[in-house]
């Protein structure tokens, strides 16, 4: 009865999450005014800007449970820290993807060595080494033990991302603020920035509950061996003995 | 380029550029680059919920693990023997 509440919660969640986004999109491309100087272009950052706040907040996310694994070493930790890993490589990636989309037509040019980008492909390298350290490892226990101290290391790099375009002359444009913005560009950022947000946390939950049974199946004990044959009755006594 | 030119002309002309030189620098177009880009955004999660779909198909295929006699991984760093206790779903 509960399991199917579960069932129906998550798929409500599933439908909802792609209701939010499909609205997400008719604002970022109908209904928020093109911008003054970048034209149709800046649409793109509906989507760019939330892709890449989701990953960060998954690196966040994946430093607590890579802490909590330390600390408490409760095995839903690693699993916590192995989904939102995977969940922030992937919106890290297509986020990165979609900025350079939007850096052709705009900059001139897909990619340049700025801070920013820099800092970006660094730590995305890093979290794919992450995601390959808890690849090859099949010892659980090692590979969440090692895999936890990689991911707190990995996550250090998140603050010099965020604050490359503070500490270094970057041609990418620093945290957009308040007043910079347009009222319904704003919205429309913000709105597409919860529905990604909401789809991300759907995926980190399902995505733990699947890693928690892929642990559960590992740290099981071996099936029991086939019983062994009958063993052949003892031999009996030689009855030409004395 | 068309911001630059407007604080060189506020600053040495004291006036702003007009209105139509700033749209000049406006970029037009431009929606090849939008389209892809929302299309990569959508593919790129669809493509994962497959993936979470596939996963769990495969899981639910494998045997449940053997029932385990005994208390849990008390400080949760199981090693094969310590690991008979309630399984990490239980947690």
């Amino acid at each position: 009865m509960q399991n199917n509440m579960l069932k129906m919660l998550g798929w409500t969640w599933a439908f909802g999450c792609i209701l939010l986004v499909a609205i997400g999109a008719w604002l970022g491309l109908v209904w928020a005014p093109p911008e003054k100087y970048m034209g149709e272009v800046q649409r793109i950052m509906y989507v760019h800007v939330p892709f890449v706040q989701v990953a960060l907040l998954m690196v966040v996310a994946n430093f607590v449970a890579c802490l909590g694994y330390l600390f408490s070493g409760r095995w839903v930790f690693d699993a916590l820290a192995q989904s939102t890993a995977e969940v922030g490589l992937l919106f890290g990636s297509i986020g990165v993807v979609l900025g350079a989309v939007w850096g052709k037509p705009t900059w001139g040019a897909y990619w340049t060595w700025d801070a920013r980008l820099t800092a970006s492909a660094v730590l995305l390298i890093v979290y794919y080494g992450y995601w390959a350290l808890r690849k090859f490892s099949e010892e659980p226990e090692r590979r969440a033990r090692w895999s936890a101290v990689v991911g707190i290391l990995a996550a250090a790099n998140a603050p010099i991302v965020y604050f490359s375009v503070r500490w270094w002359r970057s041609i990418h444009q620093a945290a957009t603020g308040k007043m910079d913005i347009e009222g319904a560009m704003r919205f429309a950022w913000h709105y597409n920035s919860i529905a990604f947000l909401c789809t991300a946390l759907l995926f980190v939950v399902v995505r733990t509950q699947l890693a928690l049974k892929q642990q559960s199946q590992e740290l099981a004990l071996p099936p029991p061996p086939p019983a062994p044959p009958a063993a052949p009755s003892a031999p009996s006594a030689n009855p030409e003995a004395p | 380029m068309s911001g630059i030119l407007q604080s060189l002309c506020t600053l040495f002309l004291a006036t702003p550029l007009p209105e139509e030189a700033l749209h000049a620098g406006r970029i037009h177009g431009g929606w090849g680059y939008i389209i892809f880009s929302y299309a990569l955004a959508w593919l790129g999660l669809l493509a994962y919920a497959a993936y979470l779909l596939l996963l769990r198909s495969q899981l639910s295929r494998l045997p449940p693990p053997s029932p385990l006699p005994g208390g849990g991984p008390a400080d949760g760093h199981p090693t094969q023997e310590k690991a008979l206790g309630p399984s990490p779903s239980g947690l």
